[in-house]
């Protein structure tokens, strides 16, 4: 029977965010986990703070610590942005944003950046907000194929948006857009409270499904493994049987787990590693 | 609601998903003239809002009948430290407050809410206690020559490092003895700390010129764990004649901003002062 293995595994810097960049990149080397997924927030890595000589510094932090960085992901929801505003002012901040973080992605050295869709008024239609995110992605698209890029599209929570929340709109988007630098990936907390299955994420999204967040919640909450509800080794098993080849991030993010994030992200690891072994 | 001398004010926070024209709607129609505006994106943005915008929020306030008693920059989520370390984002975040101040100003209001910042967790708090000083004390100079009150809440340890409780609150504000650096007390952060209205009256006083009244985790009142009555009854005791703000945040309230509130008020409504208070 097919397995993940460890080394598909990757560790994220959310829940330290109140913790320093080397703070966590030193947990990396401490927990033994080769694999990050660089979250783009403050105070470790906000774009707009940032000047290409810090950037640098950050991938040779990384690069000293032999630390591979297999995906980088510019903060999506707390910052005053949204690619799908209907207001255009708000949409073209976005759009900036979002572009310096493709030049940054180049800049770490790494050929992949997160994205998601924005999210339109609760109380009107989505059809303008689609529109709108599907503009905004075919730019940044272009931008990033350019750049030899691949922006990996993740469905949010519907507390987080009304455009891309499950399965079958990723995909629609990923038509509706059809560039070949937009991929998609596949949160198991977003699928769980949408009530997808990771069979429903493989059988619609075929060889577009590029990257994995393994998370636990009750279903909602992005806990740590082993604190939530969801069948992670179940998920695991079925992950494995469609052949994934690509990388999991354990993408922590509750803030009960900010003031120890060693510890949370150690019972993670280990959590995995049962299943896994 | 009967026998107590504060009033209540409403507060956008949770309508961050619809426009902030249905936030005042709401107000208008639910009976609170009084209002404390959440400053974040998509409402108004700081560092991008413009006069004519400003102006604008203005006339949308006034013409509704409605009073802004606060102005609440968002500076929890946004990058946005007065206390960090690195000098270009420090500077950053005291003009952010000092525009704010100006945004206050131009839309009336009298008073501005802020948070101390934090240092990093894996560093010792002295340095950046001191960084959250000299910010503030910036900011309550420019407060003062524009007659308005800098309101300084706590927060709890997952938010921040340098006040968790009404002791360090007070300690920051005679450190920095400004007539126009006051305190807020929010009942979350209040009740992480293990404290009640009682235990801040006694460290801070007149010096409590606000209150953000929410259930735990920033819940519709009456949905969460806190003793919220009892709060109410504390603040009739020690005689608190400010302003009450509402203040929900809970992620699954974005979808029926308005049922939140309306739950709220009516979880309000059934409050009566308990003997022992008065």
């Amino acid at each position: 029977m097919k397995k993940i293995v460890m080394s598909q595994i990757s560790g994220m810097n959310l829940h330290y965010m109140l913790y320093s960049l080397d703070y966590f990149l030193d947990e990396m080397v401490k927990y033994e986990m080769p694999n990050v997924e660089l979250w783009g927030g403050y105070p470790h890595l906000y774009s707009e703070d940032m000047t290409p000589a810090q950037v640098t510094s950050i991938r040779k932090k990384m690069e000293k610590r032999d630390l591979q960085l297999v995906c980088y992901t510019p903060e999506q929801l707390m910052y005053a942005n949204n690619i799908a505003a209907p207001e255009a002012d708000i949409r073209k901040r976005s759009l900036d944003y979002f572009l310096k973080n493709i030049e940054i992605t180049a800049e770490l050295g790494t050929d992949r950046m997160l994205m998601t869709s924005g999210w339109g008024y609760y109380h009107e239609p989505i059809d303008e907000a689609w529109k709108y995110a599907r503009e905004s992605l075919t730019t940044l698209a272009e931008k990033a194929e350019e750049k030899g890029i691949t922006l990996l599209l993740e469905p949010l929570q519907p507390f987080e948006s009304n455009l891309v929340t499950n399965v079958k709109e990723l995909k629609q988007m990923l038509d509706d857009v059809n560039k070949p630098a937009l991929k998609g990936m596949l949160d198991l907390v977003a699928m769980a409270v949408a009530k997808d299955t990771v069979t429903d994420y493989f059988r619609l999204l075929g060889d577009q499904l590029w990257h994995i967040h393994l998370i636990d919640g009750k279903p909602s909450g992005h806990l740590a493994c082993g604190d939530g509800t969801l069948p992670l080794s179940q998920y695991l098993d079925e992950i494995a049987q469609f052949n994934y080849t690509g990388f999991l991030s354990l993408e922590i993010a509750s803030t009960a787990y900010y003031t120890r994030p060693g510890q949370e992200f150690k019972k993670s690891v280990d959590y995995v590693k049962g299943i896994l072994a | 609601m009967t026998h107590h001398s504060f009033q209540i004010a409403g507060m956008n926070e949770h309508f961050k998903r619809h426009p902030l024209s249905m936030f005042l709607d709401a107000m208008v129609s639910l009976e609170i003239e009084s209002i404390e505006l959440w400053a974040g994106s998509p409402h108004l943005y700081v560092e991008d809002a413009s006069v004519q915008e400003v102006e604008k929020l203005r006339r949308d306030i006034q013409e509704r009948g409605l009073h802004l008693i606060c102005l609440t920059p968002e500076q929890c989520i946004y990058p946005i430290n007065i206390a960090a370390k690195e000098p270009e984002v420090r500077q950053k975040s005291i003009e952010y407050f000092l525009k704010s101040l100006e945004i206050s100003s131009a839309l009336e209001c009298k008073m501005l809410q802020i948070v101390p910042g934090k240092g990093y967790y894996d560093e010792s708090t002295g340095e950046a206690w001191k960084r959250s000083r000299e910010s503030l004390e910036i900011i309550a100079k420019k407060a003062e020559q524009m007659s308005i009150s800098v309101v300084l809440e706590a927060l709890e340890k997952k938010e921040s490092n340098l006040i968790p409780d009404s002791l360090s609150l007070k300690k920051m504000l005679e450190e920095i003895k400004s007539p126009n650096l006051k305190a807020v007390v929010d009942t979350c952060p209040m009740a992480a700390a293990g404290e009640s209205f009682t235990d801040c009256f006694r460290e801070l006083g007149s010096d409590i010129k606000h209150v953000h009244l929410a259930d735990s985790f920033h819940s519709v009142l009456g949905e969460g764990t806190l003793p919220i009555y009892q709060y109410l009854d504390e603040l009739t005791k020690h005689n608190y004649k400010g302003f009450v703000t509402v203040e929900i945040v809970g992620r699954n309230y974005v979808f029926e901003p308005v049922k939140a509130i309306q739950k709220s008020l009516a979880y309000l409504d059934q409050y009566t002062v308990s003997k022992a208070a008065l």
